[in-house]
């Protein structure tokens, strides 16, 4: 029978770590409910300033002083 | 660095794994004149009623119904796909069993090769190109499918390659829903079908996943499913009935020994007993028989346990994730065949019947890995590195595996003379017991069935009665007799398992009053008289 308690826990677990990688990849400040509503969604890394995107295509300009 | 590597080069990363699958079985070990494994020798024999006139199957075989007390259940006639593929190569080697066994293994290695190449495409296209390059080295490393040519029943390299093929295929339907892909989505799941018998499920799960995902009878999947049923359904009627009718006639009637056994075991325990099993026979991508050749410790046990404990849990992940996008003929393949096989009887819960699902487990554990982010650049290699360390340990146990079949293979010296001798001193229609009945089928032409006694008993007069069975044969290549050699402290050396086989007869023919009556004996094998018990 303990294989049922096995089998059990092992869906849990399959269940809660996939929410908790679904719930990763949400963007910041989208609504969540549910039992883990309470977790905050990890703050995303910001954008690159404009000028280092665009290093490259600025390579052949003289560097500013 | 690999991870740096563009991999979108479409079919060239998949062929070249298939090429190199291909050069590694041809140059080590894949192809060789051996032969251990009854069921190859029956899909051979298969074969061969094809070419020659008469019904197909195995005409001289009896399968002996006594489930209950571990008779070998195996087939007399398979599904006709794979017997279709062998024909050629039977037509053309004839009777020479060496260049047929070497040709038959060559072409195992041929599908291995193609069967990683696919399912390196497959994990390619529907989880990432880093994804498609693990799958197919995995898949085609496996220590479990070392040795295609002369131990594992040589149809899993065909089906698993067009199971690949068929949900290739089927994920192109699913995006067009055109009648063309339609007809080949039904020819490739009707081929699957047609190779082995679980490949049956293939049809309904493409046909239920179509119902699902278009919430209609469209035109399309009317045609999946006339064209793999047809297919499926004319594979499995040249099973035929002929032996089924000769079984009843000598064993009294009944149901298919099969339908026997999977009635035997009651339900719950039965479900509970394959359902702890599981694990482990999902898990042969990475370990095949830690403990096949010493028993393992409790660390390492607990080792394999955790091991697999993670992969399935990962491999949910990635499930739950690749189903709740869209449930697809993958997803419900997977449902289906698990289900089935886990209401098979707990003797026939082997990793081989889970093949299909054990390679659906790794896909499912790439895809889990892919959404969960953990196999990005440098880990990348670092993982796949980790995977084939892990592989890699129980390489050594499967290379021993390999070498036992290799030594008692069907034309080594001891096979052929006991062979030659029974051609040469018994009538063509006598009856004979044996534990590999198949075995001696192909090497003899003679009747044969497998017997479960261990000692002369009621059971063995009623099996002797019923099939007028005049000559059984113990040979010191069965795994129960080599377990007693090992138990008893012997050995495994030809003259150990002799020792061994010395206490089995003194104990077989304890109680029947008589001295046994041999008829013939070589280093390998002995045959009894057991007329008149």
């Amino acid at each position: 029978m303990e294989v049922l308690l096995y089998m059990f826990d092992t869906v849990v677990a399959v269940l809660v770590i996939y929410w908790v990688i679904a719930a990763s990849k949400r963007p910041a400040g989208t609504p969540v409910s549910g039992l883990f509503a309470y977790r905050e969604t990890a703050a995303v890394k910001p954008e690159p300033p404009a000028e280092a995107r665009n290093k490259g295509l600025l390579a052949h300009r003289p560097a500013r002083k | 660095m690999l991870s740096k590597i563009d991999l979108k080069i479409g079919w060239a990363l998949p062929g070249s794994i298939g090429l190199l699958v291909l050069a590694f079985h041809l140059t080590t070990f894949g192809v060789h004149p051996a032969m251990n494994g009854d069921d190859y020798v029956a899909y051979i024999a298969n074969a061969q009623s094809l070419i020659a006139p008469g019904p197909y199957g195995m005409p001289h075989y009896l399968i002996n119904p006594d489930y209950a007390n571990g008779a070998d259940l195996g087939q007399a006639a398979y599904p006709i796909g794979f017997p279709l593929l062998l024909a050629p190569i039977v037509w053309f080697a004839g009777s020479n069993l060496a260049l047929l066994f070497t040709a038959a293994g060559l072409l195992s290695c041929v599908l291995l090769a193609l069967f990683a190449g696919a399912f390196s495409r497959l994990a390619q296209r529907e989880i990432s190109p880093r994804a498609g390059l693990v799958a197919g080295l995995v898949a085609g490393f496996t220590p479990y499918l070392f040795d295609p040519g002369a131990f594992l029943a040589p149809s899993e390299g065909g089906f698993l390659f067009v199971l690949v093929l068929a949900l290739m295929i089927d994920a192109r339907f699913a995006r067009t829903g055109r009648a063309g892909d339609a007809v080949w989505s039904g020819i490739a799941a009707g081929i699957a079908g047609m190779l082995r018998v679980v490949g049956v499920l293939l049809v309904p799960a493409i046909v239920f996943a179509d119902l699902i995902r278009r919430r209609r009878i469209t035109r399309g999947l009317l045609i999946v499913g006339a064209v793999g049923t047809v297919l499926t359904a004319l594979g499995l009627l040249a099973m035929g009935q002929d032996y089924l009718a000769r079984n009843a006639a000598i064993f009294g009637g009944g149901p298919h020994p099969q339908v026997t056994a999977a009635a035997a075991d009651r339900l719950m325990p039965k479900l509970l007993h394959n359902l702890a099993a599981l694990p482990g026979n999902l898990s042969v991508f990475w370990d095949y028989g830690w403990g096949a050749t010493q028993a393992p410790g409790p660390w390492l046990h607990r080792a394999i346990q955790a091991i697999s404990l993670l992969v399935l849990i990962g491999a949910g992940i990635g499930f739950v994730h690749r189903a709740r996008g869209k449930l697809g003929a993958t997803e419900l393949f997977v449902i289906l065949q698990t289900l089935m096989l886990l209401m098979l009887p707990q003797q026939q819960q082997s990793p081989r019947y889970y093949l299909p699902v054990s390679i659906l487990v790794l896909f499912y554990l790439l895809a889990g890995a892919e959404f969960g982010r953990v196999a990005r650049g440098r880990r990348f290699a670092a993982a796949t590195l980790a995977i084939f360390a892990i592989m890699a340990t129980s390489w050594p146990d499967a290379l021993a595996v390999r070498a036992d079949n290799a030594r008692f293979n069907l034309l080594a010296p001891p096979a052929t003379e006991m062979a030659a001798w029974i051609r040469a001193n018994t009538p063509a229609d006598v009856v004979i017991l044996t534990h590999r009945p198949r075995s001696l089928v192909l090497l003899t032409n003679r009747t044969s069935s497998d017997f479960t006694s261990a000692k002369i008993d009621d059971r063995l007069r009623a099996l002797v009665h019923a099939t007028h069975a005049r000559l059984l044969i113990a040979s010191i290549d069965h795994p129960p007799l080599r377990d007693r050699a090992i138990k008893l402290g012997f050995g495994r050396s030809d003259a150990a398992l002799n020792r061994a086989l010395d206490t089995w007869e003194a104990e077989f023919f304890a109680g029947s009053g008589a001295a046994p009556r041999l008829e013939f004996r070589n280093s390998w094998y002995r045959i009894y008289r057991i007329d008149g018990l």
